[in-house]
């Protein structure tokens, strides 16, 4: 067993970097402004998550350099609005609750609008270059001008502001550092859906599929998987999960 | 089993292509039902191509390919998988990254392990049981063909794909490896494998089939071919004396 340590060391060394880091910043600034600085950066950092995972998840297991990707966080972002702005009644409300529930339906509806599209994009756009890297970036670039301009027809050219839930403007005071209160929502919801991501991939059938889809495609197809309908679902939960990040990213 | 010895896979004709290469022309041969037929040949004679054929994992541009009656040529992998058909690849095919439970519990076809499935092959192997949490990727290479082979085993299958098992493994794990193929003979389960040691496939075979240039040039009884050394010196160019 002693033999094994400096292997795990070698493995959990670059995820113990960040957290080094972090902890040697805090006698340089001082615990106030340090702790205020580390949950925006948490924050911020699970909001990426959310874009990211679902681009590692479709790169990782379709092989598809998806260039698109960004603009399935801008329509989530843009969902939200449209959600969002006939909620006002419970934005505006000093109610946690009614603010809270309004977020989760933006959210909700930012996934599910997000995932459909990713859908359509999968079976319209992506499945013609299965396998072609330089067809995938020309088309998906592509895709994202288009993407782009229908969001441009659809909400208008002008920025569109998105206040943020009643309750959750402001700050809460820590001794003398203060945090944003929708960062904290934003780190929670964050971490719920990590969580949510790890027990999927971890604990269901489906996601040790999509593991070993990641590993050998053509051995998962051997043992009875279909693959292609687990290429769309992922897509669909990758876009998904695009358009989560965009929803918490507007508001942010 | 009592159909032992009729026909479970029928392969007419088939013709394969890997680009702009052919390399099935017209193979012809079949698998009984509860018996090891083994496809013998040397190197690109075109046995592993016939076994993904058979998988769909390529697909056969002309000939039928048959299975217990129903024609799989023009269906997709998994759907041929979930007939009862399963591959152990030349190259294992073992996901490295997930335990050796994992890649076990990805072969069953219900949530969980039927214990007398499972008892069968850490008997088979019990190497497994001692990595069951580990990284399949952490282990040697002939536990990894002995995870290769359980995986096989795990259900009940109706015909098992092997393709060249004993494939650089050491002598100790080579014996290991054709106990479990022994005992799966007895249990009669069909298999179809290919096979480069003569040895093994002598010890495990019941029928022979050999490949050459893509095509089948010769088929019958693994005890025929055997007893009759000028016959594989013309076959496959060893006899008994010179094979490993």
């Amino acid at each position: 067993m002693n033999g094994d340590w400096p292997k795990r060391l070698q493995r959990w060394a670059p995820y113990a970097l960040t957290p080094l880091v972090v902890v040697a910043a805090l006698p340089a600034i001082g615990p106030g402004p340090w702790l205020t600085l580390t949950v925006a950066g948490l924050t911020m950092g699970i909001m990426l998550f959310m874009v990211a995972a679902g681009l590692t998840l479709i790169f990782g297991l379709m092989d598809v350099l998806n260039f698109a990707h960004a603009a399935f966080v801008a329509v989530g972002a843009y969902i939200a609005v449209s959600v969002l702005q006939p909620l006002a009644g419970w934005t505006n409300e000093m109610s946690l609750a009614l603010n809270i529930a309004a977020l989760l339906v933006a959210l909700v509806a930012a996934a599910l609008a997000s995932g459909a599209l990713g859908f359509v994009f999968e079976r319209v756009v992506i499945r013609q270059v299965y396998g072609a890297p330089l067809r995938q970036i020309l088309i998906t670039i592509g895709a994202l001008t288009v993407i782009e301009q229908l969001i441009i027809v659809i909400w208008g050219p002008q920025a569109i502001p998105l206040p943020k839930p009643a309750m959750l403007r402001g700050s809460v005071f820590i001794g003398s550092s203060s945090i944003e209160t929708y960062r904290l929502f934003a780190l929670c919801v964050g971490l719920a859906v990590a969580l949510a991501m790890h027990l999927f991939l971890t604990r269901t059938r489906l996601g040790l599929v999509v593991r070993a889809g990641v590993e050998d495609r053509e051995m998962i197809q051997a043992l009875g998987y279909h693959i292609r309908s687990v290429f769309i679902g992922v897509f669909m939960a990758g876009t998904a999960l695009a358009g989560m990040g965009g929803m918490m990213w507007g508001q942010y | 089993m009592t159909d032992a010895g009729e026909t479970l896979l029928r392969v007419e004709g088939v013709f394969t292509n890997i680009g702009r290469y052919r390399i099935l022309h017209g193979v012809d041969f079949s698998a009984a039902r509860g018996r090891v037929t083994t496809l013998l040949g040397r190197n690109g004679a075109g046995k592993t191509t016939t076994l993904r054929t058979i998988m769909g994992l390529w697909k056969a541009r002309l000939g039928k390919i048959v299975f217990d009656g129903q024609s799989i040529a023009a269906l997709d992998t998994p759907h041929i998988a979930r007939l009862g058909i399963a591959y152990v690849p030349e190259n294992m095919g073992i996901f490295g990254k997930l335990t050796v439970r994992e890649n076990m519990l990805l072969a069953t076809e219900r949530r969980g392990f039927a214990p007398e499935h499972l008892d069968r092959v850490l008997e088979s192997f019990p190497a497994l049981k001692v990595k069951w949490d580990s990284p399949a990727g952490s282990l040697s290479g002939g536990q990894k063909q002995m995870l290769a082979i359980g995986r096989a085993m795990i259900e009940q299958r109706r015909l098992l794909l092997i393709d060249e098992p004993t494939k650089g493994l050491s002598p100790a794990m080579v014996d290991q490896l054709v106990e479990a193929l022994l005992r799966l003979k007895r249990e009669h389960t069909t298999i179809l494998l290919v096979e480069q040691n003569f040895r093994v496939a002598e010890a495990v075979g019941d029928d022979v089939a050999v490949m050459d240039d893509g095509r089948i040039i010769h088929t019958g009884t693994m005890a025929a071919l055997a007893a009759n050394h000028g016959l594989q010196h013309r076959l496959l160019g060893l006899s008994m004396a010179d094979s490993v």
